[in-house]
């Protein structure tokens, strides 16, 4: 836990503006403070200890970008690029966290868990956060924008329309792609493992 | 291998667009000579169609269930124990029952283990340096703490003596114990945090799950001191956000929450609302909700309820009431300055009220104090001074001083302290305990005419004594303050001026001597402004006007000599701003717009260092407000925009700087009215509804924020959505008004949605139209009120007024009946009728603003249209 002024919500806007003007500079600086806060919010939550709490599971990335931003200063673009890039992290936190756990589970043998559906006590199905992950990474191998709609919507938890600003399509377009992209994982999790052709 | 997925994909999309026979024959079609194609697309769409919720919900939700609990650490060693199995879990992490690993005690503990993540490294380096001391407790309630380290795996954990018992609320429940034997076990616990504070040893979290009672009976304490040595004080409170407290809210004192250090002072807190709980069963506040944010508000700002009143039963309510309400509330006081000063004197009284004897705590009244305190001293004058002064409470410090050096009072000397306090507890009582009793008025008045009558002696007697005249001025104006009282408690007007008057009267004397004295002359302009504000309050402007320019020649030499002077500043200013308002009133424009200038001119002149002040930043914004209330009424709508935008820009800076301040909270809400009521007076709509929407956001069941959106919504067409809003306002508002049937403003709000309502079904053109123009027409015709009261009058001219046009509307439609037709104009030509007949008594009395003249025209218009569409065919 650190006292660390970089988490002032001044400098995170800075770095956020800084890299919506193309400085990179400003994305470098940014990411390990979202990281951080992003981490912290979600090991609280995922701790089940808090009782009481009002924080929505779904507003993770929001409240970071509360947290962390000024919103009098950015614009909706900003906005898009910080949850998008939230929306990542988020992905890399839940995926670390699973991979720690199964990890633990075995006493250390780094097997691979299998692919196979687990259905859960109320009859619906449950998915295997690393099959997820896995599969997602065969996705973007033939399609990065599909991938990337699932990051944003099931990892970040944004809506329709936030997605369609993140990557400046059509909220329609995002529809198609998260129904495909859908389909396609399912498919390839629940498959044999051969999947659909690629 | 792109072009085949692109393939694939397209016709996925088309496919699952279709169904059946229709989806068949696309596959059909678009897969000839490709099988492998079809088989794939086939497969996509059976995946879609089976996958049901599959990532239909974002990780996160359903993280929590994907993550099973920890598993078993049983047999796992930690240090030298080994884990047997779970027995709890808090908020710091997980307890174990284990027993010693290498055979070299047979003894069972109760492990902690802690988080990782919770500052391990500065976690474990305070606990050993706490060790010794927490080590040492050694007493029959307390549970020991035996042991404290890291396992090889760097999991950070305490070993403390295994207690096999129940929480202390679940056992005396289950028991079914008196009053008097809760007591008396709560006394167990008392003895051992009294033992604890007498080794300097802090609990901080006392609450029921950190008391167990064991099966003989004996309750033991636990926790002792891991909430220092797991976060040093500096985050104890925060972190409200998301809920990661380590304390527990219920039982944490004020000054915890609010982030201060824990000190005996808050054990005593925490063990008032044990024994709260109990005795009554119940928090000692009520709670919204058990959500962290609100549990902290009502600590901090609500009082807690009387015992007597939260007893679940008449009989034990009964029993509560008298000592035992004096015992609790005391321990729970806010300031910890006022409870009691140790576990001790808290067990003390509780000891003396099983044994029947008188308890320390009963506040006393203000004669007995007065009197005990003045047979102790013997001495005439000297002695009503030092019960005088004690009245006066703050002055006392600085009287002593004077005193001292004048007379050689040996007894006096050792009295200060005692003096000192006694003032205090009498204003603070006097404040507290007298505000809440019923029957209170009449004590209340003997009280400050008795106290007056001792003032007045001494002003008898003060001749050729500065500082106490002084002393004495301020007397007077804090007991004027006291008889001004506040809205709902003592105010006695006359009184108040009778005191200020004589305040004045002395400062002038003062002032006369000595008129650069800084003090005096600041302490005249306040009581000019107190007597003033009275006065004003009578309706005599000119003497108003007086006071208030008075305070504003004395102030205004010493904020140029003082610059960096805030509170002179702050004061001047406000005496400016409230020469505008009364200038307001008085008709004078012009006048008013000079002072408010006048006044900002004084606030934004200020160094920069002072102008960055939030108080001050604030009294700007209440200045622009004032002034665009000026600007209104001079019909310069613009400028009056501008104003409340800075108005508003300086206070939505300040609620966002400063969240909890609940007067910032609101006023912004109250500078997007007015913000928002101009706009509507300049056509601008559709900002005035973004404004009022946002008040509506941060103040969802206000009832007037729904009327105002409803009222921007019909200005800018939008009547469906309108309707709703002003639906929803008037259930909120009849609900008001059932609760206070004889209320004035909660009849004002019905009529005011009625009549909304009905104007807005009629141009919906609903048929239910009529039926609420009636209803809205009998409601304004029932409303009584002074003739002379002029603001709920106009608000019923207006209600009369929309109803007219309703009527018309109505009446206008092409599918009314004729004889419909002429009974609705009939009706509107009555309302019409009676608006004007208000708002010509209205000027004619003289009490219609410049802005509102146009009204008595216009419903003559208004009339005269009626008149002409009845008579028409």
């Amino acid at each position: 836990m650190t006292d660390d002024p970089a988490t002032s919500s001044g400098d995170v806007t800075q770095w956020l503006l800084a890299w919506g003007r193309s400085d990179k500079q400003g994305l470098d600086q940014m990411l390990p403070v979202v990281y951080e806060e992003l981490h912290r919010l979600a090991s609280h939550y995922l701790s089940r200890e808090a009782t009481g709490h009002t924080l929505q599971p779904t507003a993770l990335v929001h409240e970071a970008y509360l947290r962390l931003v000024d919103q009098r200063r950015v614009d909706w673009r900003n906005r898009a690029q910080f949850l998008g890039v939230a929306a990542s992290m988020m992905r890399r936190i839940l995926v670390n966290h699973a991979r720690d756990r199964a990890v633990r589970k075995r006493g250390g043998n780094a097997e691979r868990v299998s692919l196979s559906l687990v259905e859960s006590p109320s009859g619906r199905p449950d998915v295997e956060l690393i099959a997820l992950e896995d599969a997602l990474q065969r996705l973007a191998a033939l399609d990065e924008r599909k991938s990337r709609v699932v990051e944003l919507k099931f990892f970040g938890g944004l809506t329709i329309e936030e997605i369609a600003e993140v990557l400046e399509v059509s909220g329609a377009t995002v529809e198609r792609e998260w129904a495909f992209a859908r389909a396609w994982l399912f498919d390839a999790i629940e498959g044999s493992g051969t999947g659909p052709a690629s | 291998m792109s072009d085949r997925f692109r393939q694939c994909e397209e016709l996925f999309h088309a496919a699952a667009a279709l169904s059946g026979d229709e989806r068949a024959e696309l596959l059909e079609t678009a897969c000839a000579g490709d099988p492998g194609l079809r088989v794939e697309v086939e497969r996509l769409l059976a995946a879609q169609a089976r996958a049901g919720d599959f990532i239909a919900s974002p990780a996160i939700a359903g993280a929590a269930d994907w993550f099973p609990p920890e598993e078993s650490w049983s047999g796992r060693r930690i240090g030298p124990y080994r884990i047997l199995k779970e027995i709890g879990r808090g908020g710091m992490g997980a307890v174990y029952l284990a027993e010693r690993a290498d055979g070299q005690y047979e003894q069972r503990v109760a492990l902690k283990l802690i988080k990782r993540g919770m500052d391990t490294e500065q976690v474990l380096a305070r606990f050993r340096a706490e060790r010794q001391i927490l080590a040492s407790l050694d007493h029959p309630n307390i549970a020991r703490l035996l042991d404290g380290g890291s396992s090889d795996e760097g999991v950070p954990f305490f070993a403390m003596e295994y207690i096999e018992g129940e929480p202390i609320d679940a056992y005396t429940d289950r028991l079914g114990l008196s009053v008097e034997d809760r007591i008396r076990l709560f006394l167990h616990v008392c003895g051992a945090v009294a033992y604890a504070h007498q080794h300097l040893v802090v609990h901080r979290d006392i609450k029921p799950l950190n008391i167990l009672v064991t099966s003989d009976g004996t309750p033991k304490l636990l926790d002792f001191g891991i909430a220092k040595v797991l976060h040093d004080g500096a985050d104890e409170a925060t972190s409200t956000v998301t809920g990661m407290r380590l304390l527990t809210p219920e039982y944490a004192s004020p000054e915890q929450v609010e982030g201060q250090h824990a000190t005996t002072a808050s054990d005593v807190y925490a063990l008032g609302v044990v024994l709260y709980e109990l005795l009554t069963g119940r928090s000692p506040y009520r709670l919204r909700s058990r959500a962290p944010l609100d549990v902290v508000a009502a600590v901090r700002t609500t009082d807690p309820e009387r015992p007597s009143v939260a007893g679940s039963t008449e009989k034990l309510r009964r029993r509560l009431r008298g000592d035992l309400d004096v015992i609790l509330l005391t321990a729970l006081r806010k300031e910890p300055a006022r409870r009691y000063p140790s576990v001790e004197q808290f067990a003390g009284d509780l000891r003396r009220h099983l044994d029947g004897l008188p308890v320390r705590a009963r506040p006393d009244t203000f004669r007995y104090r007065a009197g005990k305190f003045v047979r102790r001293n013997r001495g005439g004058v000297a002695a009503a001074t030092l019960v005088l002064l004690a009245l006066v409470g703050g002055t006392v410090a600085t009287a002593w001083q004077a005193r001292e050096a004048r007379a050689a009072q040996a007894r006096a000397e050792r009295r200060f302290a005692d003096v000192r306090r006694l003032a205090n507890a009498i204003l603070f009582d006097y404040h507290d305990a007298i505000k809440d009793l019923r029957g209170a008025r009449p004590v209340r008045e003997r009280l400050i005419h008795d106290a007056l009558g001792y003032l007045d002696t001494l002003a008898r007697e003060a001749h050729g004594d500065a500082s106490l005249q002084r002393e004495l001025a301020a007397a007077y104006k804090r007991w004027g303050d006291l008889q001004t009282g506040d809205a709902r408690n003592l105010a006695d007007n006359n009184g108040a001026a009778r005191s200020y008057a004589k305040a004045l009267g002395m400062l002038d004397a003062l002032l006369r001597s000595d008129s650069a004295n800084v003090q005096v002359r600041r302490d005249a302009a306040a009581a000019e402004l107190a007597l003033g504000k009275i006065v004003w309050g009578r309706g005599n402007l000119t003497a108003a006007l007086g006071h208030a320019e008075r305070a504003r020649g004395l102030l205004e030499p010493l904020v140029a000599a003082a610059p960096d002077d805030t509170g002179l500043r702050l004061q001047l200013s406000s005496a400016l701003d409230r020469l505008g308002e009364i200038s307001l009133e008085a008709g004078d424009i012009a006048g008013s717009l000079r002072y408010h200038r006048a006044a900002l001119e004084r606030l934004e002149s200020a160094p920069a260092a002072e102008r960055q002040r939030p108080l001050v930043r604030y009294q700007i914004s209440v200045a622009y407000g004032h002034l665009a209330d000026t600007q209104s009424e001079a019909d310069d709508l613009p400028g009056a925009l501008q104003s409340h935008r800075r108005s508003l820009a300086l206070r939505a800076e300040l609620t966002k700087e400063f969240p909890e301040n609940a007067t910032y909270a609101d006023n912004v809400m109250n500078a997007r009215y007015y913000l928002a009521a101009t706009l509507g007076k300049v056509g601008q709509w559709g900002e005035a509804l973004r404004l009022y929407r946002e008040n509506l956001a941060q103040s969802p069941t206000g009832s007037f924020g729904l009327c105002r959106v409803g009222e921007a919504l019909g200005h800018l067409g939008r009547h469906e959505e309108a309707l709703s809003h002003f639906r929803r306002a008037l259930t909120l508002h009849y609900r008001e008004l059932r609760a206070d049937t004889a209320g004035l403003i909660s009849k004002l709000a019905v009529l005011e949605d009625q009549g909304r309502i009905c104007k807005t079904l009629a141009t919906l053109g609903r048929t239910d139209a009529p039926a609420a123009c009636l209803q809205a027409s009998r409601s304004a015709r029932g409303i009584t009120v002074d003739s002379g009261y002029a603001f709920p009058r106009a608000f019923i001219a207006a209600a009369f007024t929309d109803v007219g046009d309703a009527y018309e509307i109505i009446a206008s439609r092409r599918r009314t009946v004729a004889t419909d037709r002429h009974e609705y104009l009939a009706a509107a030509l009555d309302v019409r009728r009676r608006s004007r007949a208000i708002w010509v008594d209205l000027t004619a009395r003289g009490l219609v603003s410049p802005v509102d003249t146009g009204r008595v025209s216009a419903s003559e218009r208004d009339l005269a249209r009626t008149d002409q569409l009845a008579r028409s065919p």
